[in-house]
């Protein structure tokens, strides 16, 4: 396998996102009906490496995720399932991207500078919440503001316990932002980083988000690893996510989920990885229509991966922040 | 509380009473539940008949172990019908029983295609991993169904309906669901027959939790476990319908399940229409006691019937199967279960 097999699947890949477009959106698996996930994922690969060859197709599918936005800022799995979910994690870093490589010469159109702040704004008030109202009230007396400072991810539906998969990708979606270098966003990451952290396996690794339950150390899982590992890849120097690290570099050739794979080989390159055995193992698994798993998302993820293996990484922490304010 | 005076140590008792006022009405509170006429009236009724047909193996035949029995059950005519048949795809450990054999799915598909379904569909919605490929692979049951020809459904990336959650027990006035369960003429739920660290239980009933949509509640789901878990399981089942199930009790689970238990030869599959009979019978079979399952005493008011009085069973003896279970740390010791809020499984 060699960097021309690469690009080949890569193109088939983009072609499989192309044909399945619905008008502006993309769903989960042919036939569906729109997934706001989906088509942020796919217009975000169709956005990689240069924005440039599908600009106005890919603008017209970020028109369509502002347009889905709600009106508290987040957004949902599909446009009839309200309220907003976590879905709002994934959406809010594709049209970051977007707008990074958008107004890289010119001002940031303002509908989209908009849209961005108020999906800031919800993925800061929308994180757990340990306490009642009332509750708020006497921690606040006993404790004076401290009382809401704690390690703190963010849940898959609002008022819920926070896990680590939600809390990955609000993390990826944020953390490139200036304001992350700043309060109060400043803190919401850092307790993001620490709840990460904290959470991790005892045998290293992460899964959904159970490290020890009644008395059981519980295994990892390779795709929330992965997902971790690129959430909190400015902690290089932590022993966790080195540990993290090796686990997926010895479950190289193992795993022959395309997700789990596209998601493995993007963590891995992040950190500089030769990824051969894993990249191999996702190109053997594409469709003979270009797709991966008949899943556009999964589609998406893996065109991806492979693009990272030659070309720039769209999920690296780079000293390029987005300025919103 | 102490009664207000003038000094820091009652000030202190006063404010520490209060927090704990405030944190104790703040956790699910476990008031006697009041069941109202209209949540019983769609209770099953008259008496369940369902069959423990004794299979000892996987390699047995096992649609031809169920199909003697069939006239007894009255399951329901599916010519020209569209059957979901709802595996259990939670998880993958190596060398632990957590999901339904491939060979109890097969022998459904069988099934349904012998009651006349025009149109079958595999379909589960796993709550702790998003790469549901990865869960196919590893299970088995992808193989599976490419051999028998049968699409498998990820139930977690369905489009969506919304259902209303009349008289339902949970706060939820709706439930998201997937399109492809709420348009399905038949709903098989296709548990592995599991202990439950919370539930105590994990069968026909508590395998429709498969069937809430990841896209929208997440991996895992745990928000049926924030609006109470016995009250949801009733609620999903309420709403999803099943119109029979096939217990793979071949090989079960005891002791810390559903996912870190150990494996039990038990050799039989349970068949039924009134999933609230075969859960209790799977407990009797255990040796459980059903009204110790609280889920299941809901279920017997609601759902159908759990008394043994109110349940007919054909096949084998529900005394030569059963088999003593030891139970989760839980069973014994409730206060282990701690909150409902940060709950997985």
């Amino acid at each position: 396998m060699n960097k021309l097999d690469a690009e080949a699947s890569w193109q088939r890949a983009i072609n499989y996102l192309l044909r399945h477009k619905q008008d502006a959106w993309w769903p989960y698996k042919p036939g569906q009906g729109p997934s706001a996930e989906a088509t942020a994922w796919a217009a975000l690969a169709l956005s990689e490496p240069t924005l440039s060859d599908n600009f106005s197709l890919v603008s017209k599918s970020y028109d369509w995720l502002i347009s889905m936005q709600n009106d508290d800022g987040g957004w949902s799995t599909s446009p009839q399932a309200k309220p907003s979910d976590w879905t709002s994690g994934p959406v809010f870093l594709s049209l970051r991207k977007f707008a990074e490589k958008s107004s890289d010469k010119s001002p940031m159109a303002p509908h989209l500078a908009k849209s961005l702040r108020a999906g800031k704004d919800y993925l800061i008030q929308h994180r757990l919440e340990k306490w009642t109202p009332l509750g708020q009230v006497v921690m606040f007396l006993f404790q004076g503001p401290d009382y809401s400072h704690y390690p703190r991810g963010w849940p898959w539906v609002p008022a819920s316990y926070h896990w680590v998969e939600p809390t990955s990708y609000s993390l990826m979606a944020l953390k490139p932002l200036r304001l992350s270098q700043s309060e109060p966003l400043k803190t919401v990451v850092a307790e993001a980083d620490k709840y990460l952290l904290e959470i991790a396996c005892v045998g290293g690794g992460w899964n959904y988000g159970e490290n020890i339950r009644l008395d059981e150390k519980l295994p990892s899982y390779q795709l929330d690893t992965a997902e971790a590992l690129v959430a909190i890849q400015n902690h290089i120097d932590n022993q966790k996510v080195q540990s993290a690290l090796n686990i997926l570099r010895k479950l190289a050739g193992i795993s022959t989920a395309p997700m789990t794979l596209a998601w493995s080989i993007m963590a891995r390159r992040i950190f500089g990885d030769v990824v051969t055995e894993d990249l191999k193992t996702l190109l053997d698994h594409q469709d003979p229509d270009g797709g991966f798993a008949a899943n556009i998302h999964t589609t998406a993820l893996a065109s991806l991966a492979i693009a990272t293996t030659y070309g720039a990484h769209p999920l690296k922490y780079t000293d390029h922040l987005l300025d919103l304010s | 509380m102490p009664p207000l005076q003038d000094n820091k140590h009652s000030r202190r008792a006063f404010l520490q009473a209060a927090f704990t006022a405030v944190a104790t009405s703040s956790c699910t509170g476990k008031k006697e539940l009041v069941i109202t006429e209209a949540q019983k009236a769609l209770r099953y009724s008259g008496i369940s008949s369902l069959a423990i047909v004794t299979c000892k193996s996987y390699d047995e035949n096992i649609f031809q172990k169920i199909r003697p029995f069939l006239p007894q059950l009255q399951l329901p005519d599916l010519k020209g019908k569209s059957v979901v048949i709802k595996p259990n795809m939670v998880d993958f450990r190596p060398n632990k029983p957590l999901t339904t054999n491939p060979a109890v799915i097969a022998s459904a598909v069988e099934l349904a295609a012998f009651l006349g379904a025009a149109n079958i569909v595999v379909a589960d919605g796993p709550a702790l991993h998003r790469d549901t490929e990865f869960l196919l692979s590893t299970s088995g049951i992808g193989a599976m169904c490419k051999k028998l020809s049968v699409p498998f459904v990820d139930l977690n990336l369905d489009d969506l309906e919304a259902v209303e959650n009349a008289n339902g027990f949970t706060t939820l006035k709706h439930f998201f669901l997937p399109k492809t369960v709420v348009q399905a003429d038949c709903l098989i739920s296709l548990p592995k027959l599991k202990t439950h660290h919370w539930a105590y239980l994990t069968c026909s009933m508590k395998n429709l939790f498969g069937v809430v949509p990841g896209r929208k509640y997440g991996w895992p789901k745990n928000l049926l476990h924030n609006i109470g878990l016995d009250k949801a399981i009733v609620d999903v089942v309420r709403l999803a319908k099943p119109s029979f199930a096939l217990v793979d009790a071949i090989v079960s689970m005891e002791g810390e399940g559903p996912l870190n238990g150990t494996a039990k030869d038990t050799g039989y599959l349970i068949l039924g229409k009134d999933v609230a009979a075969v859960d209790a019978t799977a407990a009797r079979c255990m040796e459980v006691d059903p009204d110790k399952i609280s889920y299941l005493k809901i279920a017997g008011q609601v759902i159908g019937n759990i008394k043994p009085d109110r349940i007919n069973i054909v096949g084998s003896s529900l005394v030569s199967v059963a088999k003593s279970f030891q139970m989760p740390a839980t069973y014994y010791n409730a206060e282990l279960k701690g909150s409902e809020n940060s709950q997985a499984t």
